[in-house]
This record gives C-alpha cells, sequence and structure tokens, in this order.
C-alpha cells in the first residue's frame, strides 16, 4: 500500500508534522526484499518522547547492525494526526519506509511505564490489526514487547503474542533472526513461539493457563505447551562493557525531551530502596569502564554533533570510576564546546565540586530524593539519606549562592502516618529557614520545589504484598500537606490520584485487568500520562464495563503464601529474600548497601554479581 | 573574517522542518562536519550563522541561502564537500562562494521566485495563462491581511509586492510562477498571494492541496 501521496496533504495539516517523517541523521532505510525480518520498534507515546529514550537508540542499532534484519520506528501519533488518519483510512506507518505496521514482520512495544497501554492497543487498532491476540490471524504480524513493565505482564497477556524480559541487546535480534528461519522454514506463528519460548527472557502467555480461587486470587499457572519454562528466567547481560552501543545514534531533527548524547554508565543499583523496582530487577550492577565511557561518548559527540551529553544510570555517583570519569570529562569539555548533565548525584563534596566547575548549581540547584519525611519511615523503606544529610547539603549550596532546592517525597508509604507528613513540611520549612540565616530577612529569591508522589507498590519489590493507600486517605493527605506548604518560597504539587490508583492495578494486575484496559481503549481512552488527556470518568466505566474491582487490586493486603500473577517471571531476586526486606521493613530495620557485604538477594543463581561485597573490608 | 554564503536544497520530507528546527539542526551538521563556526563573544555564545530568508514549514527550497562565519579560513569546495558528506536525504549544498560584505545577506534580500502548484478538476478547461494575464493587468489587487501582532484584518494592495506572474496548466495542474517581494523591507507572502488569485479566478481549493516552491532568493549582490 503507498500512502506517501494523501500523507503529504496530512502532513500539511497537522501540528508538528516532522514527528512523521524520518529522515533524521542516523536513520537506517533498508530495502525490504533485502532483509529476512523487518521488525518495528513502537513507542506508545508521542515521538518527542519516545525519541529521548535511550533504549530505543540501542535496539534500533543492534538489530540494524544485521545485515538482513531491519527495525523501523513507529509512535503513537498526536489526536490530531490520528484523527485525519482515520477520516481518510490511512493506516498507522513506519517512519523509515512508510510502510502501513500491518505489513511488517514483527512490532515490537517498550513498555515504560502502565499509563501507556491504551496507546498500545490504540496503536494497533490504527494499523488496522485486530487487538487480541487470538484474533491475529497468520496474515498478521507478530506482536511482542518488553521493558521494565514486563517484569508483570499479565495485564497485556491477551495482546501481546510473546514477552521479552529483561536486557534486550542480544534478545531482539535473535527472536528476529529466529523469525526469518521459522518464515524460510514455512512455519506458522504457533511454530515460532514454540521455537522461542525455551530461550532465556521469553513469556508466551498462550502457553501458560490461569486458574483463579474463589475469592479472585490466582490459584495456579498451568503449562499447556510442555517446551514452555515453568518460570521465565529475565535475560541478562552479564559483560556491559562489550555490550553494543551506538556512536551513530539518531539525532531528531525537532526539539524532543532529552536532545543529548547519553551513555549508560552502568546498570543496576546496590542500594537496596525497598520500594524502588528498578533496584531490583535490574540486578546485578554492572559497570563500563571509563574508557569505553569516554570512547562512547566522544563517539556520539562527533556523530551527532551534540553539545551535551548525560551520564545514565540508577545512581550516577556510585559507578567505582566516578571520580576519575568526571575529572577527565571536565578538563575536556570547555575545550571541546559541550556541557555535562549528571541526573541523580549524590551531593557530597565531589559532587559540589563538579557542579561549581559546570556551573550546574546556579542553574539547576540542587536535588533530593528524601522519599519520606522523618527518619522512621526512611528506615522502613530504606532509604539511606538523613536530615543531616539534606540539611548539611543544602546549607553548603545556599552558601554557594544556589537559589533552588528540589525535593522528591513519597505519599501513602506503607506504616505512614501524620506524623511522617509533618516530617515533609518540617524538612522544608527547615530548610527556608536556611536560607534565611544564610542570606537575611529577604532571602533573596530563593525557592524550595517539594514534589510528592503516591506511592505504587510494585512486583517484584519486597513492598509488592502491600496494599495502596486509598483515594480518600490520598486526597485527605494532599490536602493536609498542602496547607502545611503554605509559605513564600515553598512550591508544593502532587500527583494526580486516580492515574495512581490505576498505575498501582496494571503493576500487579493479572490476566483479568486486560479487558479494562480494551474496555478503556473502546470508551476512547489514550495518551493516559498526558493530564490533559487523561480521563477518570472514563476509567471508572472501562473498569466498571470490564468487571474489575480497583480495591481488590490496589487496597488488598497480599499473604506472603498467595501466588502473585507475575510469580512466572524470575527476575533473579528470590521470594525469600523480598518477605525478609518486607518483615525488616515492619521492624524498621536497615539493610546495608551491597556492596559492604552481600545480602543474599539471590540475582547470583542467575549470573556472577561483580559488585556484592566489593567493599566489605572497608 | 572568514564569511562565506551556502546555497542549499531543501526538498523531500525534510521540508516539514521548521525554521527553528533548521537552525539547530545546522549548527550540528557543523559541528560534526569539522568545520569550526566563529563563536560569538559573551555570556552564552552562539555560533554565527544566519539563514538570508526563513522558509516556511512545508515549502521545498531550491537555493536557500546560508550564511556562515568560520573560526579560521576554509576552501570553499571543502566546506560544500564535508557538509555534503553527511546531508540526510532531501538536504544538500548546491553552491558555496566567499561572502566578504559588511551587511548581511538577509538585510540585502528583496524578492524571491516562487512555483506554485494547483491541482485542478479534469473538466476545468478554462484558459488560466488569460486569467493569470488579467489579473496581473489590473491597477490595483486589493486584498485583506490579518496583522499577527494585532489581530487586525488590514486592507491592502499587492500589485506592487507582485514583480512578475505567469499562470500556465500542465497536466491537470496550475503551474503559477511568481517572483513576490521578500524580505525586511517589504514582503508578500506566497499564500496571501495565491488566496487573492484563486479568488479571482473564481474556484475553490483546499489549502492542503497546493505545493509551494521558493526557487530563488534575490538579494543585491554587494560590491
Amino acid at each position: 500500500m503507498d500512502i506517501t501521496k494523501e500523507l503529504d496533504k496530512l502532513l500539511k495539516s497537522v501540528e508538528k508534522p516532522a514527528r512523521y517523517i524520518g529522515r533524521e541523521i542516523g536513520e537506517v532505510v533498508k530495502d525490504k526484499e533485502a532483509v529476512d525480518c523487518r521488525f518495528a520498534f513502537a513507542f506508545p507515546d508521542s515521538y518527542e518522547i519516545g525519541m529521548s529514550f535511550m533504549g530505543l537508540q540501542i535496539l534500533y542499532y543492534v538489530v540494524n547492525k544485521e545485515e538482513r534484519l531491519s527495525c523501523e520506528r513507529v509512535f503513537a501519533p498526536g489526536i490530531d494526526m490520528e484523527n485525519l488518519m482515520r477520516e481518510k483510512n490511512i493506516p498507522l506507518f513506519t517512519l523509515e519506509t512508510k510502510t502501513p505496521i500491518g505489513e511488517m514482520d514483527m512490532i515490537g512495544f517498550t513498555l515504560q511505564y502502565e499509563m501507556s497501554f491504551t496507546n498500545i492497543l490504540n496503536m494497533l487498532d490504527l494499523g488496522g490489526i485486530p487487538i487480541l491476540s487470538s484474533e491475529r490471524g497468520e496474515e498478521y504480524p507478530i506482536v511482542c514487547a518488553g521493558g521494565p513493565c514486563a517484569c508483570n505482564p499479565e495485564p497485556l497477556a491477551d495482546f501481546i503474542d510473546f514477552f521479552m524480559v529483561g536486557d534486550g541487546e542480544e534478545l531482539l535480534p535473535l527472536v528476529c533472526k529466529k523469525y526469518a528461519e521459522n518464515k524460510k522454514a514455512g512455519g506458522t506463528k504457533d511454530d515460532y513461539l514454540k521455537s522461542i519460548c525455551s530461550i532465556t527472557g521469553i513469556y508466551v502467555p498462550k502457553f501458560y493457563d490461569v486458574e483463579y480461587n474463589e475469592d479472585g486470587t490466582v490459584k495456579k499457572y498451568t503449562k499447556n505447551y510442555e517446551g514452555a519454562p515453568d518460570t521465565v528466567q529475565r535475560c541478562i547481560i552479564s559483560d556491559l562493557d562489550h555490550a553494543d552501543y551506538p556512536t551513530e545514534v539518531l539525532v531528531p531533527l525537532i526539539e524532543v525531551v532529552h536532545d543529548r548524547a547519553v551513555v549508560e554508565t552502568m546498570r543496576g543499583c546496590t542500594r537496596g530502596c525497598r520500594f524502588c523496582q528498578a533496584g531490583m530487577i535490574y540486578r546485578p550492577v554492572r559497570e563500563r569502564t571509563a574508557e569505553t565511557i569516554e570512547k562512547q561518548i566522544y563517539g556520539q559527540l562527533n556523530y551527532a554533533g551534540y553539545d551535551e551529553v548525560s551520564l545514565l544510570s540508577l545512581s550516577t555517583s556510585d559507578y567505582s570510576e566516578f571520580e576519575p570519569l568526571i575529572n577527565s570529562l571536565l578538563d575536556k569539555c570547555k575545550r571541546d564546546n559541550y556541557r555535562i548533565s549528571l541526573p541523580s548525584l549524590r551531593m557530597d563534596n565531589l559532587a559540589f565540586r563538579v557542579m561549581e566547575e559546570l556551573n550546574e548549581g546556579r542553574r539547576a540547584g540542587i536535588t533530593f530524593a528524601a522519599e519520606a519525611g522523618t527518619q522512621r519511615l526512611r528506615d522502613v523503606i530504606n532509604k539511606g539519606i538523613t536530615e543531616d544529610d539534606i540539611l548539611g547539603a543544602t546549607r553548603q549550596a545556599i552558601q554557594l549562592g544556589w537559589s533552588t532546592v528540589k525535593l522528591y517525597f513519597m505519599m501513602g508509604l506503607p506504616t505512614e502516618t501524620y506524623e511522617d507528613l509533618d516530617g515533609i513540611a518540617n524538612l522544608t520549612h527547615k530548610i527556608m529557614d536556611t536560607n534565611y540565616e544564610i542570606n537575611g530577612r529577604k532571602g533573596g529569591r530563593f525557592k524550595v520545589n517539594v514534589s510528592c508522589a503516591n506511592f505504587i507498590p510494585k512486583p517484584h519489590t519486597p513492598f509488592q504484598w502491600e496494599p495502596q493507600d486509598t483515594r480518600e486517605s490520598l486526597q485527605k493527605k494532599h490536602v493536609y500537606l498542602k496547607d502545611k506548604m503554605k509559605r513564600n518560597g515553598i512550591y508544593f504539587n502532587y500527583h494526580e490520584t486516580e492515574t495512581s490508583l490505576l498505575e498501582a492495578l496494571f503493576a500487579r494486575g493479572d490476566r483479568k485487568t486486560g479487558k479494562a484496559i480494551l474496555e478503556a481503549f473502546k470508551l476512547g481512552c489514550k495518551f493516559d500520562a498526558w493530564t490533559e488527556y487523561f480521563d477518570a470518568q472514563k476509567w471508572n466505566q472501562a473498569l466498571e464495563n470490564a468487571n474489575i474491582d480497583l480495591k481488590f487490586y490496589t487496597e488488598r493486603r497480599r499473604s506472603f503464601d498467595e501466588v502473585l500473577p507475575w510469580d512466572i517471571i524470575d527476575e533473579g531476586v528470590t521470594k525469600e529474600f523480598l518477605i525478609r526486606e518486607c518483615k525488616k521493613a515492619y521492624a524498621e530495620q536497615v539493610t546495608k548497601d551491597c556492596r559492604h557485604g552481600c545480602e543474599g538477594c539471590g540475582i547470583n543463581r542467575l549470573t556472577d554479581c561483580p559488585f556484592g561485597g566489593v567493599f566489605a573490608n572497608e | 573574517m572568514n564569511k562565506y554564503l551556502l546555497t542549499f536544497e531543501k526538498k523531500g520530507y525534510i521540508k516539514y522542518t521548521s525554521h527553528l528546527d533548521m537552525q539547530r539542526f545546522f549548527q550540528r551538521i557543523f559541528r560534526r562536519s569539522g568545520i569550526k563556526l566563529a563563536y560569538s563573544q559573551g555570556f552564552n555564545p552562539h555560533p554565527k550563522m544566519s539563514f538570508a530568508l526563513p522558509l516556511s514549514l512545508g515549502y521545498t527550497g531550491l537555493e536557500e541561502l546560508l550564511e556562515i562565519e568560520t573560526a579560521i579560513p576554509y576552501d570553499t569546495e571543502e566546506i560544500k564537500a564535508k557538509v555534503n558528506e553527511i546531508m540526510p536525504e532531501g538536504l544538500s549544498v548546491v553552491g558555496v562562494s566567499v561572502f566578504e560584505s559588511k551587511k548581511t545577506a538577509g538585510s540585502m534580500v528583496n524578492a524571491a521566485e516562487f512555483i506554485i502548484t494547483i491541482p485542478v478538476n479534469d473538466c476545468d478547461k478554462r484558459d488560466y495563462n488569460k486569467i493569470g494575464t488579467d489579473f496581473m493587468a489590473q491597477s490595483a489587487i486589493n486584498t485583506q491581511k490579518l496583522q499577527r501582532k494585532t489581530g487586525k484584518i488590514l486592507d491592502i494592495d499587492i500589485r506592487p509586492l507582485i514583480k512578475d506572474m505567469v499562470v500556465n496548466v500542465v497536466d491537470n495542474n496550475i503551474i503559477i510562477e511568481t517572483t513576490i517581494a521578500q524580505g525586511s523591507q517589504e514582503t508578500l507572502s506566497p499564500e496571501l498571494l495565491i488566496s487573492t488569485f484563486v479568488k479571482f479566478a473564481g474556484f475553490d481549493v483546499d489549502p492542503v492541496e497546493i505545493d509551494y516552491t521558493r526557487k530563488k532568493i534575490i538579494y543585491t549582490k554587494p560590491e
């Protein structure tokens, strides 16, 4: 189907038409006749968000690097574009070759956040592809998905043919090659799924039947194809230093959210914060050498012409060669005219020196993810930061003339009381007072931005059994805290409650919850992560239509012996470890950073853990 | 001072990028190419580079002009070769010349040639060439334009802003070749010209059916 002529007219009428054209530096366009498997990387949100995602750059590169495979891109079109496409009968197409996605061999969605799920359904529909796996015949592409939300794939089990759990650098090219092999051999879709289901990291939902208890909880999973594994182990790249990373990155033509070179210094985190899913499902810590990192930075800067580079990881300062790396980069960035951006930096002396040199403190100020307002609650969640750390660092920052402090908290954490909320307010006011103490009665243009997220219990964390705070309680707490934050210079914001409830539903949902996504899509829900498009009323209707009791999933405390929908996935940390951590949370006991001694999370069953206990003797 | 004037082409899908996008894009292209641009002095230095005349989003440009100043002298062919080597599909440098001038190229622009294509119905057999001649034969062409700043609608005579205009029909398309005032002194938007002409000719067309190509930017060359 050639859509190019009609497309030209559409592009003249929509906002930011460059979202739909491709043609960026770094784009790879292959002749469809010259490849054995055409894969569409689908990002279920706007071009600007998707193009800021490092995973896209990596996966685009590793697939296209293979001569006989091609990777093209597709994003969720803006509402204006979607309306025109539906009106003119133009199916959703890839940017590279403007091929309708229904003509591709495979479509792979990345699952970065739960609130993008309706966009997945909408994109399939826009491509003229049946939404339910069971309704897609041999003439339609294989639809797969991967990314952090694949750690509980069940809400999407009816829509996705197979999931990829874990690191995708090696897994994705492999499943594409397997597709080509199967096609060559004249195999069916089922033959294909059978041929890949035993690969580490592959989960094929249709090979498992789920039985439920009368109370709605999961009774058991039974395999209906004996070649499928009992549990699906996460695919782990053990050597990050030699893992593929692109120099020839895609450089967007239009402004996107993050428009800069990005290098991943390490994957994983040893801190063990109990609420944090990333800290659990990306274990173990694997690092790149400083030498490799510099080479990758310069490769990208030279290729793309960027003037900014960002070092990416879950905890920048924990990278073991951080000091030599940053010193070397500081020397070079002035000479070579680029800026360095360092997200999630811990505010120690080194950080202050680096930020002064980069002039970052004055520009952006400092940020603390304190997460909870009292030491007691920070111990519960194992967030190793103290009030003294925060006040000491803010004092130093204010003395340096920096004028913005950002604080991140969570609300509704397990065991939280109003005293903990008071703690959030008290800490904020103490920072304000510190400023008045140093800068005098007028205090200058100092401000404290306080951002409060609602706690969402996530699978594969020590809090996976915990109830989420109720709608009413969260709303009451928002009002309570807002009232305590009324002071010139304090800017307080909190997350939308309704969105947090739905996120919690799908984070720990079972297969039955997929029906709610389908109903929501039918009612027109899309771009749910965007406050301007999110429609709580439609969602409530969708839950009702799908017969889903929200509270059963969000407010119910699960017992340790309940069969959980995501038990089918083995992320590497054992249930015993998570239970131990959960009990320690209630005992207000902290668990140390496991570089100081192995805590026995179980990841070493699946792979080497290079940093466990490395500082044990210090 | 090492000043150069680049003539470049912008066509195909990449025409759907805006003027601002192109500014950022060319900055990156120069960083990549290894051609070192001169930077402005001051707290927030930026590379010395400017387009003579912004091209609207969606327009094809055949001879667009970009003025640059480099940190060290370069051979014009070297600039062309290094930039073209890394240009994406749809953009290419067609010529580079040394541009020694106190005034900027932009300030010397006074007109531009356009080719505008409008599809017509099969059964419309009217003589558009003559309609074009009649249109141009008017002593005044009064129309209305929206003044963006104030939101007011102004009555203006656009006849003095049209240097020439020839209309032909080729394969069910009206092809309008015209030279109109463009630049900082006085300027006529091709869209206003077309909407006025379409009204004069007495037919209707969906704006998304019209193709605009800026063939050439006309400027007074420095002495």
